[in-house]
């Protein structure tokens, strides 16, 4: 056998599970499979109370009020974390919408917005008017994708990047949420967005396309106004990496999110590959400038939050590279449970 | 090949294969992840270039897999569906406008990440494009033929002995002109 091809094989076989990891991973697992089949899966009983109580109120307010505004606790809490600390910075960020479009008898609304001075996550709840089940029964909402313009445009200059998912609701057939999260190069905490969809789709492995499941077109548009609480850091800092030097030009940390703008004093050569495709120098290129870019946020109990794999903007300038690169985290931290920032092993303190 | 696990014994998504009835959903997933465990997780770096990514994707692609209804044709048939759901997973998450994770560190159970020492194989090959990077790891450590990696991959065999070729080319170059196995695809 090949020397080269042996050592490939060794390498690779030292990439395995320890016995205890094994055990970990079965267990979740198991647990994992037990909550996708399980047909009415518990939920906390502070959630249950807040449904409750928005039930009632509902009735109370009479026949005429056909929808009501979920206030921002209530809707990030379940997505964004619901402790105490979390829902003081929700509530005190937070913002409700309300704004929706209804086409073929299925209606999305914009239920909330948090954010800061460059991202933002919006709820939004897509309901079968009917009350009868809105996706075929089997559905897998983590295979759910959504057709057409798909997105939250945003009008600022420069360009944004972010992420979707769904939740389904067990007590609620006849109604999905969707969380999107949305970085931008410019500020968007004040603006008027419009959130352009078609049809909700299926990923179908078989066919190797999506497929419509809920088929309908809607476009609003709602208003982008909440309080940033973002804090800047760093200004200058630089450190060597890939034989380029990184200038730190600003760093952000809100509770919701993380971005970071820097200067690589030499200029991204990109290749002339084909639209749509990736070349390997682009690649590596890719790599060098922003992938090997580390950043670490490190709370202070210890925990350490690593989000070199945040996206984010690249873009060549004359004799230098300007990087912007950041995302939404996946729970709102409150900025006194933050402790640092490192950049390229830069850190920052972050005093509260 | 020394790093396949090919081996004779299958797993409870087949049950009625090996005529496994009475598991219990602890017991199948203890079976699934001593199977497929490292096998996901060595396609999903091979992908990736980091364990904690990979760990995710091996974690949904089991639990894909506990609740796969279907019966499949045979063990192999079930593998290769294995590595298909992962390869697709990891070019999902690649193809994802961005990427993030986060973690407590006492919650995580890390594997670490093989030590990527340069001039070395494993480095060569990481610095490949994700596409060569996975039929090169599905020819030389798993052990598949080019039109089995076409199936698996959904894509030509044609395109499968291409891209070996341009990544075979490519880590001679990288590792100093040595040959790396150019065996008969």
């Amino acid at each position: 056998m090949d020397s080269r091809q042996f050592e490939y094989q060794r390498d690779m076989d030292a990439l395995r599970f320890t016995d205890e990891q094994k055990r970990i991973l079965t267990a979740r697992v198991a647990t994992g499979a037990a909550e996708h089949t399980s047909p009415t899966r518990r939920r906390s009983i502070c959630r249950m109370a807040v449904l409750a109580a928005a039930v009632v109120l509902v009735l109370a307010v009479g026949a005429g009020a056909t929808a009501m505004l979920k206030s921002p606790g209530e809707t990030f809490a379940p997505i964004f974390g619901g402790s105490a600390a979390q829902t003081e910075v929700i509530d005190k960020i937070g913002h409700p919408i309300g704004a929706s479009d209804t086409d073929n008898g299925v209606t999305i609304t914009a239920d909330a917005i948090i954010g800061d001075a460059y991202n933002a996550a919006i709820v939004y709840t897509i309901r079968r008017d009917d009350g009868t089940a809105l996706l075929p029964e089997g559905t897998d909402a983590r295979s759910l994708l959504m057709g057409g313009f798909g997105w939250t445009d945003l009008p600022v200059r420069g360009g944004s990047h972010g992420s979707s998912w769904f939740m389904p609701d067990e007590a609620d057939s006849s109604a999905i949420q969707m969380v999107q999260t949305i970085t931008a190069d410019a500020p968007i905490s004040h603006c008027t967005a419009t959130a352009e969809f078609e049809n909700l789709c299926v990923w179908d492995d078989e066919a190797g396309a999506s497929v419509p499941v809920v088929e309908g077109k809607w476009k609003f548009r709602f208003d982008v106004d909440y309080e940033d609480s973002s804090i800047t850091l760093g200004g200058g800092e630089t450190f060597t990496q890939d034989g380029m030097t990184f200038t730190v030009d600003t760093v952000s940390v809100s509770p919701i999110a993380v971005k970071v703008d820097y200067t690589v004093d030499s200029q991204v050569q990109w290749s002339n590959a084909p639209s749509g495709r990736e070349s390997e120098a682009d690649s590596l290129q890719m790599q060098r400038y922003f992938e090997n870019v580390e950043i670490l946020l490190t709370k202070t109990d210890g925990t350490v939050l690593n989000l070199s794999s945040s996206g984010g903007s690249v873009k060549p300038g004359s004799g230098i590279t300007v990087c912007s690169k950041g995302g939404v985290f996946d729970q709102i931290i409150p900025l006194e449970e933050l402790e640092s920032i490192s950049v390229g092993g830069v850190v920052y303190a972050i005093c509260q | 090949m020394g790093g396949a696990e090919h081996g004779p014994a299958f797993l409870p998504q087949a049950m009625a294969l090996e005529g496994v009835t009475n598991l219990n959903q602890n017991e199948q997933a203890q079976r699934m992840v001593e199977r497929y465990a490292d096998t996901i997780l060595r396609l999903s770096y091979t992908y990736l270039k980091n364990t904690q990514d990979a760990q995710d994707i091996c974690q949904n692609v089991l639990i894909k897999l506990l609740l796969e209804e279907r019966a499949f044709d045979s063990p192999e048939h079930e593998r290769a569906w294995v590595l298909r759901v992962t390869a697709n997973a990891c070019k999902d998450l690649l193809k994802s406008p961005w990427r993030k994770r986060t973690c407590a560190l006492e919650e995580c159970m890390e594997v670490p990440a093989p030590e990527v020492e340069d001039g070395s194989v494993l480095a060569a090959v990481n610095a490949l494009p994700s596409r060569y990077r996975a039929v090169i790891y599905l020819y030389y450590y798993e052990g598949y033929r080019a039109a089995e990696i076409g199936q698996i991959l959904g894509i030509p065999t044609a395109t499968v002995n291409t891209r070996l070729s341009r990544g075979r080319a490519k880590l001679k170059l990288d590792l100093g002109g040595t040959e790396y196995g150019q065996q008969t695809v």
